[in-house]
Parts: C-alpha cells; structure tokens; sequence
C-alpha cells in the first residue's frame, strides 16, 4: 500500500466583513487574536479529544507506568503523543498541545526544574513541518521521528538529573537513568501513537466517508 | 515553511514556551508552588488515585504472570493453613489490623503526647524516576501544609514538600535533598542525616558530620534531633547498618536505614502526617 500524505482537509472560515456603520462585533474583533486556529463544531470536538487523550496518558504515565516499568525507568507517553497531534493535526495546534501537555505532566511530576515545553514545542512542530513539507507520514518516517525525539528527551532528562539530583555521576545519570529511560520510551511509544491515530481518525476522513454520501 | 516562522503565532507560542520555562522554575527556586500547577493536581488526583487503584489490581494479576511456579506453592501452603486455622482467624484479621494499627499510633502518642496528625493514603509517586517521592490523598482541606513532618507507625518518613486542596507530595528521607538533624539514642551523638541517590536504591542513607571520637555502632537506634522547624524531637528515623572512618576528616559516617522502608516487604500505603507538636522552648 502507497503511503499517503496525511491533509489537513479543514479551513478556518474567514467572516467577511460587510461595510456598515456598525461598529465590529465581539466575535469579529476577537478573530484576530485567534491566531488562525477555527472555533467550529468539528474543531471543538477534536479539542476536546485530544484534551482528553492528553489526561489519559498523563495519567497512566504517572500510575500505571510508575508500577510497571520497562527497563525500570517510566516511559514518556507524552512524547510520543504531542509528535503524533503534531503530524496530524498540524503545527498551530501541535504545538499547543505539546505546551498543554508539558505543563500538565510537569505540574503532576512536581519537576523543580522545567524544561519540558522546550523539547515538547520544537518536537511537534518539527514533526509536524516535516510531514506537510519534506517527508510522508509513514511508518519507517515515524520510527525516525520518535528516535530522534526520544534521543533529544535523553539530553534534557541528563540535563534535569545533572542539575537537580545532589551526587549523581555522569556515569550513574547516563548508564542508570537515561538509557534505561530512551530504551523504555521507545519501546511504549508506539501505544500513544496508535490510540492517538485511532481517536483522530474520525476527523481526518472525507465528508463522503463519513456520511457514506457520495456526490 | 518558512510563513511558519514569520507569523504572529511562531512570536506568541515561543513566548508562552519561555514563559511556560521560566516561571515555574523561579517560582520553585523561591519555594513557591504554582497556583496553575496546583489546580490541575486538584482536578487530577481523583483521577490518577482512581487508575492507581486500577494498577494496585492489574499489578497483582500481573504477578500470576511473572511469579507463577512461587505463587502456586504458596497458595498451596496458605489453603494448607487457612483450612487449619480458619475458624480461629475468622473475623480477626480485620481486628489484628486495627489493633496493630492503634498500638502503633499509641506508641507514639505515648512517647509524644503533644503530636496531633491527620491520617493519609499513599495513591502514587512522583512519576519521576529516580525519584523517593509520594503523593497523599489529602492536603489543605486536611490541615495539611508544606513542610510538615511525615511519619508510618515505624518511623520518619519525610516531609510535605508540596500541598493543594486534596493532595499533597511528601519527599521522603531518601531523596537526596533530604537532610535532618539526628542523634544516636545509646550514645548521643549527633550529626545530619542526609539522602543519597546511590544509597537510595538500597534503601539506605548517610550520617555525615558525626565526630571522629563518636560512640556509634551497628544496629544503634537514630532518632531526630528536633533542631529547625521541620521535624520533632525523638521520632524515629533507622538503625545503623554500618559505620566507616575518615582518617583524613577525623569524622565518622554512618550508614542508617530508616525504618519506615526497612519494617516490611510491603509497599507504604498508610501514613501520618504531624500537623503539630510543641517544642521545648527552654532548649
């Protein structure tokens, strides 16, 4: 089967703006400020489910994943999740699910030192770039995807442990926490990317596919 | 591509991103928490102790798994026993547990009359690996807040370094940011008692400090030295499992498990939080 470039078939509508002398209306004056992002039935829904999504691995990498560890270290769910919003659903709104996401999983981590939205941010959107302009959203490009991604994590988790855990050698942070960390992160990262697919699948089909309408 | 990086919304979400950075980390530094980061705890942890439950469970069905051939004969041995002793047992358990339970608050409550605490379960940790952290089920709207001593029938388990409204994180003696002031009860000398991320993986932590010439040997009872704000006089915190001399320092180190990990093989899942003692003032 042909891999096929994943489009984006939704388009903000624009309100036109009929010369009258009255004067703009709130939901015209607050177009500008919504940054291109569309406030329809179809992209609420899609908010809420990947509000939604984002809680779920939120917290099942904070309950289920801290009992049962691969390789002893939690993976990152959130990862994985924020590349896969990024390449579907665009960089606007990749990226703010990644920033949403970072915050959430910090604030539920405690983290002292927080670095998360720096790698979550550039990682969507970069995903998300890739996809629409360079490369084809594919299974071979998605295993590329979440090493790089995972390898960037490894950076920032040394980083966190460098300057947060009191004695810690780099050999203890790099042999004991990050490799086991990158290893267990790629091997669970395909869970959030299938069941974010599978839940955003819905919004990516034709109006003819999803009403079995055809004109 | 390049449009990308040119619009108003590249400008507004690096913005956010730094300040998403920056703020938190200041605000932590300073020993401030979030209120953002606090009302998505509150919205989250009936959430997360709801799938911790779940896990307890699956963690269990899991086991059936990963210890098949230990867990038959075990259950062979219990039915043995359960079979003989069922009658005598019926109805006790659940009293032996409370019984076990009250002697121990008793105990301390005997020991330290003037300790008030409230009671919490243990749902979770931190999330983070490498990390000796707990989250509570309760917080404010218990009386509990940050920095309050945190205790099992055992022995000092840590502090509250972060409280919301319905939960609250305890950072335990293991951490590595964990120091309290503490004496061996036999001899009574004393020193600090400190977390360390390699000892932690054993279960252990360090008395550092404690002078050359210092009466100290293995299996001594430490207790907390009540100095600072944080912790109470006399709680129990381990016993020494060994003891090395620096010749260079004249100092010697101790190594102490606490009890509140050392006690059983099971996972920590009720404790006590102190939300108030009275210090001797005349100290």
């Amino acid at each position: 089967m042909k891999p096929v470039r994943t489009v984006n078939a939704h388009k903000p509508v624009v309100p036109v703006r009929i010369e009258t002398d009255k004067a703009p209306g709130l939901l015209e004056r607050f177009y500008n400020w919504r940054l291109g992002f569309s406030f329809d039935t179809e992209s609420m829904l899609r908010g809420i489910v990947i509000g939604a999504l984002l809680v779920f691995f939120a917290v099942l990498q904070t309950t289920f994943l801290s009992r049962f560890r691969p390789f002893g270290k939690t993976p990152d769910l959130m990862l994985p999740f924020v590349m896969t919003v990024g390449v579907l659903e665009r960089e606007k709104c990749g990226a703010v699910c990644a920033l949403i996401s970072a915050f959430v999983i910090e604030a539920v981590t405690g983290a002292s030192l927080t670095l998360l939205p720096l790698l979550y941010v550039p990682v969507a959107v970069a995903a998300a770039l890739l996809t629409f302009n360079r490369l084809i959203d594919s299974v071979p490009v998605m295993v590329i995807y979440t090493i790089s991604a995972s390898l960037l994590r490894s950076v920032v988790s040394f980083i966190i442990l460098m300057c947060t855990v009191k004695g810690i050698g780099v050999y203890a942070a790099v042999f004991l926490n990050v490799i086991p960390e990158f290893s267990s992160t790629v091997l669970i990262s395909a869970i959030p990317q299938i069941i974010t697919r599978l839940a955003l699948k819905p919004f990516h089909k034709t109006r003819a596919e999803r009403t079995g309408i055809t004109e | 591509m390049k449009r990308f990086f040119k619009s108003k919304f590249f400008y507004v979400i690096t913005a956010l991103t730094l300040a998403a950075v920056i703020i938190p980390t200041v605000l932590c530094r300073m020993g401030l928490s979030s209120y953002l980061r606090s009302t998505v705890n509150n919205v989250l942890t009936p959430v997360r102790r709801l799938a911790d439950r779940a896990a307890a469970s699956l963690e269990g069905y899991a086991e059936y798994f990963y210890r098949f051939d230990s867990l038959v004969s075990e259950n062979q041995r219990l039915k043995e026993e359960n079979t003989a002793l069922k009658e005598e047992v019926y109805n006790s358990r659940e009293l032996k547990e409370q019984y076990d339970w009250l002697s121990e608050y008793l105990d301390i409550k005997m020991r330290s009359p003037d300790i008030k605490w409230v009671n919490a379960s243990v749902f979770g940790d931190g999330g983070v690996s490498g990390s000796d952290v707990f989250m509570l089920d309760r917080g404010k709207n218990a009386g509990i807040e940050k920095f309050m001593p945190v205790i099992t029938g055992d022995g000092l388990l840590g502090y509250i370094s972060d409280a919301g409204h319905n939960w609250s994180r305890v950072t335990s003696v293991l951490e590595s940011s964990s120091a309290v002031g503490a004496y061996v009860e036999r001899s009574g000398a004393s020193g600090v008692l400190e977390g360390d991320y390699f000892l932690a993986s054993d279960g252990l932590c360090r008395l550092s400090y404690l002078d050359g010439d210092a009466d100290i040997e293995v299996g001594d009872r430490i207790l907390t030295e009540g100095y600072g704000s944080v912790y109470p006089r006399d709680l129990t915190v381990g016993y020494v499992e060994k003891t090395e001399k620096d010749e260079l320092s004249r100092t010697v180190t101790a190594y102490v498990r606490p009890s509140a990990f050392s006690a059983s093989d099971s996972k920590i899942t009720e404790v006590m939080v102190i939300t108030s003692y009275e210090t001797d003032t005349e100290e």
